[in-house]
């Protein structure tokens, strides 16, 4: 591995609530990682695409679908169309299931798509199992 | 019977004669014509009289001579030569002796009538002609005897020369009848003996031996047409008859009867008596104009017969447009009296809106001379006016002139009526259908709006559904994290209970070990029931949004998968799935599973407790649609329910199952996306019957409502 930087991970979520459980739930599973949370897709994009930012890699991308300014979606494209970005690996947390919109994100690139469900524990354990992600992390380029 | 010897007769008569053919070639004479002309028979017989005895033709012997033997040919009656001077050749061939002759030529006919030879009795008199001139020069010869006979030689020859005279004319008038364009003949007597036909008469009657025969004899065909009644009465009576245009069948040359039209008069003629000796008959054949005519006329007729018996109404014009012509058809139809629409009276028959533009269309046709076509209104007899349809053709001669204008009126009243209502009711018809176009329309438009409205309904369900998520994800997040709060406060309470259990007071105890938790209980149960309520949303209106696709349907197979896959419930409530005949149907297969699955499901639910379950499952097929009917003995729905079971969330009976009211809420909206009905029919306590009716096919476009 090239790189030996922890990763960061950026949180796009525009929910404070849920902002506050996935971090509660990312803590409990014992990932100190840095967390930079973001409310909204606009200033996520320029965050990340700031060319210090971009160039400071390696990130892992929580994100929220419906966001108030932007589709996740869109996002999701943006990062997967740049260079470096792209290597981000991105976790998808939506309220929905719906499948077609499950096999887009796949097909955009996401890496895991995770329904916030309202059954807690089950979330928090998708969570936490993140952490077991984000040891082996940096994502090859095939992917 | 003694018979003579002509022959010998002949030879042996002092009078000198000689016989020829018609060709007036010498056939034979007797002693006292070789006497006379002083020649051999040898050298007569076989040669031409003219070449036996030669003669200057202009001589006025010959002329005479040859005259008489063509009179005797063509008349078939005798000729006399009174006296005619000829000269005949001397015997020794010293030149002419001058001869005076008088001469008698007989024509000799055998039985068919035909003229075969010529006799001629001739006489020389000579001595008597100089004996005359002598005493017309001379004294000497004196005396009654000689006056006697210089007086009568005198007047022989008077009369010889009056004959010349009278011969002459005869001969150059009836050179004229012969030539003449008419026919000529001329008949004698009480029997009508032909003595006289020119060429033309020949020709009219097709034979030429007529002369010397009576005309019952010569046209035997003729007698039994009248004609000879009617020349007996000419000839009785004296009067003239005139005959225009009379028919005659006339024996043709080749034994066909021809018939004849002729114009002719029959003349009496009289002799110095004053008695009818003959009769003159002159006249044309016209039977080639005749002929004409009555083609012509027939023609005409045909013509009046076909204009009077047609339909139409048929007029003609001269060409400066006077019209001079209607058929009856016209008289009937307007009831005018004939004639009265002549000239340019007929433009007052019109109707007075279509007087002017019928009278400038026809003068324009007169002066271009352009076909004439224009609708107008005509008066009927009854005083309606008419629509009809008005056209006239010119017809010019060779030089391209018009000579005439035939024209045409049709009534088209009728027909015109008709195509006005058939207008009318095509503009009706474009109307009603311009109508139906337009609730069509508005139909469409009210779809459409309806299927936007349904879709902001959906997408205003999925996003409500995905919005009210969100914060219920954060109540049950926060109350599993109040939950985990608890824990902790449980666990500092029950260590102060022990060490310092004056520190607990009832309050605390009460909302520590009961209220946290009652309340945190109360909270979990209605996030879990609202989580399945949003979801059942979202799961309606995500089926709303899913694309249809029409695929063939098995449906005994369709069924037969739903009852494998509901195979566990039907083992633990023991009921029996019977499925029986159904019809297939192209529809959405998804669709149709959820549908049976779901009413199957319910049926297998709601079974009577105490009774052994039995589903059936039958159909029929409808033509255009198909039903279908999953019947069940089951517990049955209460009637006020009916409706009220397909709404969403809504249950009916006792609530002893698991559900949230959706199941036939979402079959519904599935039948509905379908094209189809769906209804129930049940008895409390006995059974339910679902009615499920589908388009038998449905089209990807039918999706729309």
């Amino acid at each position: 591995m090239p790189q030996q930087q922890p990763v960061t991970i950026i949180m796009i979520e525009d929910d404070d609530g849920h902002a506050r459980l996935i971090e509660k739930n990312i803590r409990r599973a014992g990932v100190c990682n840095e967390i930079r949370a973001f409310k909204n897709g606009t200033a996520a994009l320029e965050h990340l695409f700031h060319e210090d930012v971009r160039n400071d890699g390696p990130f892992l991308v929580l994100l929220d679908l419906n966001l108030p300014d932007m589709n996740g979606v869109d996002i999701l494209v943006k990062l997967k169309n740049d260079e470096k970005l792209k290597r981000a690996p991105v976790v998808v947390l939506t309220t929905t299931d719906d499948q077609r919109e499950v096999q887009r994100c796949y097909d955009l690139g996401a890496n895991v798509y995770i329904t916030k469900p309202v059954e807690y524990e089950s979330f928090s354990q998708a969570i936490r199992q993140l952490g077991l992600f984000l040891s082996v992390i940096q994502v090859p380029e095939t992917l | 019977m003694k018979s003579i010897n002509f022959e010998a007769l002949f030879n042996a008569s002092p009078n000198p004669y000689v016989l020829l053919n018609p060709s007036l070639n010498i056939m034979g004479m007797n002693e006292a014509y070789l006497r006379v002309t002083m020649r051999t028979r040898e050298e007569l017989v076989g040669r031409n009289m003219f070449e036996a005895f030669p003669s200057d033709p202009d001589s006025e012997g010959h002329r005479q001579l040859r005259a008489s033997f063509e009179r005797v040919i063509a008349e078939k009656v005798p000729d006399h030569l009174p006296i005619i001077e000829y000269a005949i050749p001397l015997p020794d061939g010293q030149g002419f002796e001058e001869r005076f002759w008088s001469a008698t030529h007989t024509p000799l006919f055998n039985e068919a009538g035909e003229l075969i030879s010529i006799l001629q009795h001739t006489v020389d008199v000579t001595e008597l002609h100089q004996l005359r001139k002598f005493a017309q020069t001379s004294a000497l010869l004196s005396g009654p005897s000689a006056l006697i006979e210089t007086d009568m030689f005198r007047r022989a020859q008077a009369v010889q020369e009056v004959n010349q005279t009278l011969s002459r004319e005869r001969q150059h008038l009836q050179e004229l009848f012969e030539q003449a364009p008419g026919f000529i003949a001329a008949v004698s007597g009480p029997d009508h003996v032909f003595t006289m036909a020119n060429a033309a008469y020949r020709h009219v009657v097709g034979r030429g031996d007529l002369i010397g025969k009576p005309v019952r004899e010569a046209l035997p065909e003729v007698v039994e047409q009248g004609f000879i009644r009617l020349l007996d009465r000419v000839y009785r009576s004296g009067e003239p008859f005139i005959g225009r245009g009379v028919r005659l069948h006339l024996q043709g040359a080749d034994g066909r009867s021809e018939e004849h039209f002729l114009d002719f008069v029959y003349q009496p003629i009289f002799s110095r008596d004053g008695n009818v000796s003959g009769i003159f008959v002159q006249g044309h054949d016209v039977t080639d104009h005749r002929r004409a005519e009555n083609a012509l006329r027939e023609s005409e007729e045909r013509f009046r017969a076909i204009a009077n018996s047609i339909d139409q109404l048929i007029w003609a014009t001269r060409p400066d447009g006077f019209h001079d012509y209607y058929n009856q058809r016209w008289y009937e139809y307007t009831g005018v009296p004939e004639g009265s629409t002549d000239g340019a009276a007929w433009n007052g028959m019109f109707h007075a809106d279509d007087q002017e533009r019928a009278w400038n269309k026809w003068r324009r046709s007169l002066e271009t001379g352009e076909p004439y076509h224009i609708e107008y209104r005509l008066r009927h007899r009854s005083g309606q006016y008419r629509w009809v349809l008005g056209r006239a053709q010119p017809v010019r001669d060779e030089q391209g002139r018009i000579t005439r204008w035939y024209g045409t009126c049709t009534d088209i009243h009728d027909l015109k009526q008709a195509q006005d209502d058939l207008r009318k009711s095509r503009e009706q018809a474009v109307q009603s259908e311009k109508e139906t176009l337009r609730l069509a329309a508005t139909l469409a438009e009210r779809v459409s709006e309806l299927d936007a409205a349904n879709d902001e309904i959906q997408r205003f369900a999925y996003i409500v559904s995905h919005d009210l998520r969100a914060p219920l994800v954060n109540v049950m997040g926060f109350t599993s994290e109040l939950e985990n709060a608890q824990e902790e406060i449980e666990k500092f309470y029950r260590r102060v209970s022990e060490t310092q259990p004056d520190l607990v007071t009832p309050e605390a105890r009460a909302a520590i070990e009961t209220d946290l938790a009652e309340a945190i209980g109360f909270i979990r149960s209605s996030t879990v029931k609202m989580d399945k309520l949003i979801n059942a949303i979202l799961k309606l209106s995500r089926e709303g949004r899913r694309v249809l696709t029409p695929e063939p349907i098995s449906m005994s197979q369709l069924l037969e998968a739903q009852r494998h896959s509901l195979a566990h419930q039907l083992h633990e409530s023991g009921a029996k799935l019977v499925i029986q005949t159904v019809p297939d149907v192209v529809s959405d297969r998804l669709a149709v599973e959820q549908v049976f699955g779901n009413l199957i499901e319910n049926a297998i639910k709601y079974l009577e407790p105490g009774r052994s379950g039995r589903i059936a499952v039958r159909g029929r097929d409808l033509g255009l649609s198909v039903r279908y009917e999953v019947e069940d003995n089951g517990r049955g729905i209460d009637e006020k329910d009916f409706e009220r079971i397909f709404d969403l969330f809504r249950r009916s009976g006792t609530q002893d199952q698991q559900g949230e009211g959706i199941g036939l809420a979402h079959v519904r909206a599935l039948v509905r996306r379908l094209g189809g009905t769906i209804s129930v029919a049940s008895r409390l306590g006995e059974g339910s019957t679902f009615t499920v009716t589908l388009p038998k096919s449905i089209s990807v476009s039918s999706e729309a409502a």
